[in-house]
């Protein structure tokens, strides 16, 4: 089981979090075309490596955050705020 | 010397003597004997029959790696299948049975089957049962396969959890792991060490030697001394590290001895793990070598010096390593004479002579004798060890045998720790490339005990791995004669043939081998197997052992109860149960419960003498006519506040909120982003800045998260504060003609006239001196009050309620009557008569939802081509011609004699104010269609239907206006 630092609350299991999928997908404004808008919707990143994703502490306080996690040795190397931009590779 | 206890070992206390029973007879054995090592000592020898060809097998091993001796242990529901008699503590009065034979062990119909063995090669059933159906074989076949019987009934046992966090944990009390245990203690570190034994010691209590100067009892006690006097570090026994998952998480299991619980489950999470899990001893290959009697050469150690037992009269060891005159001196010194040492390698650089006893270099065994039970070895030169080899026959009762030391890498592999092949070990040793693991001791290929304490604590190199082995290893597989009966994998009954068949037909990858072979994949995760294995395939595949490569060790080390794993969560501590506050009274009113979510509530609340049919009826026409109450507290109720609340539930719903005024309530409509109707209810405005969301009972806790999702993620920078108040608030529910009535009886500062307090707004205020929010809705069509207090007085309401309505007849109505009139008025239940595609032009809300000018979530998506069309399901009525016919919930919907599906009931009922049943349902283009005759098909039964409109009863709706 893995073990997710929630910002406010400290390192807790992972049971007290849900997974809320990729992280920094932007909202496409309503004129969009239907293609743009589908892959809004449907379309995610599904690398080998680094992911960038959102989790909720929803066992807990509730707060949302992101991590940039490895997803083949799950190791976590970033916890960040909710709002904050996507940290570059190398950061 | 007694039968064949031959002198008192470590663990034993002679003085305390215990009965037990095997098979149903009674034997003897001593406190701290295993059920191996007094069975073996009372002159058993056959504890069982093979998994596929129904052979023989006795003990094979000391320890987890055992293969042979699985036995049923225990009596009735309490007992367990495939225990290790090697690792079950004696007690007074033990039951064990021998297991896969009928009728008995000494004679086994099925033993037949290996007279057929090339009959029956790996791939066999998969080649085999093809024709028609596998599934028309399964059953008789899973009879005849597998070991034990697992109990019937519920495991009566206790079990319990604990989570435990520290910075260092130990997987092994071994020396290594002593040593490990030792200087992370002292360093400051909180430390937790775990030895699956009864005694730290490890490979020390079954091969006595000094260490460090010290004996080796000794140097033990010395080691758990000082543990002992370490405040933070802790020493558990007969605890097992059974798996290593993310994040350094490690679970262990614990056996409780004596009565109450019987196992405890412990969750670890640990800074650093160290892993000193030893080594463990692999076998030889070659003919018969599964026979009773064949036991791995460190297991006869074990078996002499800790249980004083000898598994055998006359004593015969084969191997290709030194291990044999280390093992061959502790016999002598024991005064026990080994009748012949057989050692594969050609030249040995240990004395040997001094000890007496014939040694056969460069010489295998090449097969075995014996009826049930090994009397001799055939033995032959490697060079001739062809076809029609010269071999030399030894009697014997007992060979020992040694294929090398392999270290124990399952727990690194758990953790994804890379391995390498070592060729001085011909064996795989874990490479640990993150700092919060480490390897130690045997486990990582260092044997020699005093180079690895010196190693563990100067901290610099490594010690030579060849020192146990002194001229390196021999061969250890001998392939003359018929592989059919070598054995590779013991536990599931693999052989060479086996491997050559898998090798022939190309499944020649080392995991195609593993799968379609079956080694390595028994319980034991091929702790004697996958060497050999993979030795073999890459022998006869031209390949280097690093070029197969190793497959993955795979959790559980050793089998874990399932009874462990649920602990006690099981029963009403499975998932929580959520009870309304007023459950007492349902409960006293004879309601019948049922979930809905994660909500118990009263469906109904039968008389004496009706059934649910007849109450939902009396309830329904109760309201219809009169009045009746309802328990509605399991509606969520989300509180909104901020000055951006309009504009953030502005987005979270299709409707309109900013120009909703205070006290007013709307009907609105949740979608998700893709569009799809999530939650349906009513909000209201409390004030400027504050909202009252009421969702759907079973989705508070979604809609609530949901919103969460979006006022963190999407709309930081609005000023709002969300809380859900589901249980701070009941709620009851007062509906009917006469429902004003009723409640204009309390004392209250609202004015429940029809002007000053119209269907659609919200008063709070005071009731009874109790603070209320009052909203006038209606799910039942009725002119309705949904009269909201803090929990805490819901119970002095609904009691009030019932009281002061008396002579109205006042009628407490359960959810399932609440159905019946949703239905009856074709009032929508998200979740029911939608599915996960409905979007709001399918249940009639397109035109509201294309007059929002403002986004909302989903909006855009009402857009997409497949939500335009025409043929979408649509939300219709549905009713059956002949009126006297039931719907069932579920029928699909088809044209007249069609056969394909255009839809299905998503609800139906009866309805006691109509005196028919009437649905509602999902239908392709249902709305173009009212008035349409169709069918309804329910598992095969055909009926006719006709689609009308879903409100059923007071279309006008003035009897909730009223």
């Amino acid at each position: 089981m893995q073990q997710l630092s929630c910002p406010h609350c400290g390192p807790r299991d992972e049971h007290e979090f849900a997974f809320g999928g990729e992280g920094h997908l932007v909202r496409p404004d309503e004129t969009v075309d239907d293609e743009t808008w589908s892959h809004y919707l449907y379309f995610r990143d599904n690398p080998k490596g680094i992911h960038y994703e959102r989790w909720c502490h929803s066992f807990g306080c509730h707060t949302w955050f992101h991590v940039a996690r490895d997803t083949v040795t799950h190791q976590v190397m970033r916890v960040y705020g909710i709002t904050a931009p996507r940290p570059a590779e190398n950061e | 010397m007694s039968g064949y206890r031959f002198s008192s070992g470590s663990d034993i206390r002679s003085s305390e003597p215990l009965n037990f029973r095997f098979n149903g007879k009674v034997y003897q054995g001593f406190e701290g004997d295993t059920l191996a090592s007094a069975l073996l000592a009372s002159g058993v020898r056959t504890f069982g029959r093979s998994f596929k060809r129904h052979r023989p097998r006795g003990v094979f091993a000391a320890g987890v790696e055992e293969t042979g001796a699985l036995v049923q242990v225990g009596e009735a529901d309490t007992s367990t299948p495939n225990a290790r008699a090697s690792l079950i503590e004696l007690s007074n009065g033990l039951t064990a049975r021998t297991q896969n034979h009928w009728p008995s062990v000494d004679f086994d119909v099925l033993r037949g089957l290996d007279l057929f063995a090339s009959l029956i090669p790996a791939g066999f059933y998969n080649k085999t049962f093809m024709w028609p159906s596998w599934h028309w074989y399964e059953f008789a076949i899973r009879q005849t396969a597998g070991f034990g019987r697992t109990p019937k009934h519920a495991d009566p046992d206790q079990y319990v959890e604990r989570h435990l966090s520290v910075d260092v944990l130990v997987c092994g009390g071994g020396p290594a792991g002593l040593c490990a245990a030792r200087t992370a203690g002292e360093s400051g570190a909180s430390v937790l060490l775990a030895e699956q034994d009864v005694r730290f010691g490890g490979s020390l209590n079954s091969s006595p030697t000094s260490v460090q100067g010290l004996a080796h009892e000794r140097w033990v006690s010395d080691q758990v001394d000082a543990l002992s006097s370490m405040p933070a570090v802790r020493t558990f026994t007969r605890t097992r590290v059974s798996g290593l998952f993310d994040h350094n998480m490690a679970l262990l299991v614990r056996r409780i001895a004596g009565t109450g619980p019987r196992e405890e489950l412990i969750r670890v999470r640990a800074k650093k793990i160290i892993v000193a899990t030893g080594a463990i001893e692999q076998p030889l290959v070659f003919e018969n070598n599964d026979r009773p009697g064949i036991m791995l050469l460190g297991a006869m150690q074990a078996y002499l010096h800790r249980f004083g037992v000898i598994s055998g009269r006359d004593i015969v060891f084969a191997g290709n390593s030194d291990l044999l005159y280390k093992a061959a001196r502790d016999f002598t010194k024991a005064g026990v004479q080994i009748r012949a040492i057989i050692d594969s390698r050609a030249h040995v650089s240990v004395p040997y002579e001094d000890l007496d006893i014939p040694v056969h270099l460069g010489s295998m065994v090449v097969n075995t004798k014996g009826r049930k039970e090994l009397t001799a070895v055939q033995v032959a030169k490697i060079e001739n060890a062809g076809a029609n080899a010269e071999s030399l026959t030894i009697k014997c009762d007992a060979l020992g045998v040694s294929g090398g030391l392999a270290p124990c890498v399952h727990l690194a592999s758990h953790a994804k720790t890379p391995l390498r092949f070592e060729e001085s070990i011909a064996a795989f040793v874990p490479e640990p490339d993150s700092t919060s693991l480490d390897v130690v001791g045997a486990a990582a290929g260092d044997f020699d005990l005093e180079d690895t304490l010196a190693f563990m604590a100067s901290g610099d190199t490594r010690g030579s791995r060849l020192a146990a082995y002194g001229q390196g290893l021999g061969p250890r597989i001998c392939t003359s004669g018929n592989k059919s009966n070598q054995w590779v994998d013991l536990l599931y009954d693999v052989t060479v043939a086996d491997l050559d068949l898998a090798i022939a037909e190309n499944y020649s990858s080392v995991e195609h081998m593993k799968r379609y072979t079956t080694s390595g994949m028994a319980v034991d995760q091929g702790k004697t197997s996958n060497l050999n294995a993979l030795s073999y395939l890459a022998r006869a595949t031209n390949r280097s052992i690093p070029e197969v490569g190793v497959t993955t060790f795979r959790p559980p080390y050793m089998p874990v109860t399932l009874g462990t794993l649920a602990g006690d969560r099981i029963r009403r501590f499975y998932a929580p149960v959520r009870e309304l506050p007023m459950h007492d009274r349902h409960k006293a009113l004879g309601a019948e419960f049922d979930f809905y979510g994660p909500w118990r509530r009263p469906t109904c609340y039968p008389h004496p003498g009706e059934d649910e049919a007849k109450a939902l009826a009396r309830e329904a026409l109760a309201v219809r006519s009169g009045v009746g109450i309802c328990d509605g507290s399991a509606l969520g109720k989300i509180e909104v506040r901020g000055p951006d609340a309009a504009q953030f539930l502005n987005l979270i719903y299709l409707n309109n909120v900013p120009s909703l005024k205070v006290g007013g309530i709307r009907y609105g409509l949740m979608l998700h982003e893709n569009g799809v109707v999530f939650d349906d209810g009513v909000f209201c405005r409390l004030a400027e800045d504050f909202f009252l969301v009421s969702t759907t009972s079973a989705n508070a806790a979604r809609v609530f998260g949901h919103m969460e999702e979006w006022l963190q993620c999407e709309r930081p920078s609005l000023d709002v504060t969300l809380m859900n108040a589901t249980e701070s608030w009941g709620n009851v529910t007062i509906a009917g003609p006469k429902a004003r009535e009723l409640l204009s009886r309390f004392e209250m500062d609202i004015d429940l006239d029809g002007n000053a307090f119209p269907f659609m707004t919200m008063r709070t205020g005071r009731l009874e001196g109790v603070v209320a929010r009052i909203m006038r809705v209606s799910f039942s069509g009725e002119l309705c009050f949904e009269v909201n207090v803090p929990s805490a007085y819901v119970c002095d309401l609904w009691d009030e309620s019932m009281s002061r309505g008396e002579d109205l007849a006042v009628t407490p109505y359960g959810v399932e009557t609440m159905m019946v009139l949703r239905i009856e008025k074709g009032f929508l239940h998200v979740g029911t008569d939608t599915d996960g595609q409905s979007v709001p032009d399918d249940v009639g809300w397109g035109p509201i939802a294309s007059r929002k000018q403002a986004d909302f979530i989903g909006k855009r998506s009402l857009r997409l081509p497949h939500n335009l069309r025409e043929d979408r399901l649509q939300f219709v009525g549905i009713e059956t011609l002949d009126t006297r016919k039931s719907l069932t919930t579920g029928a699909h919907l088809t044209n007249q004699r069609g056969r394909e599906s255009q839809g299905y009931v998503t609800s139906s009922c009866f309805s006691p104010a109509l005196g028919r049943h009437v649905g509602l349902g999902l239908l392709k283009g249902g709305r173009q269609r009212m008035g349409d005759v169709i069918e309804s098909v329910d598992g095969g039964r055909r009926m006719r239907v006709r689609v009308c409109s879903p409100v059923f009863i007071d279309p006008e709706g003035d009897r909730l206006r009223g």
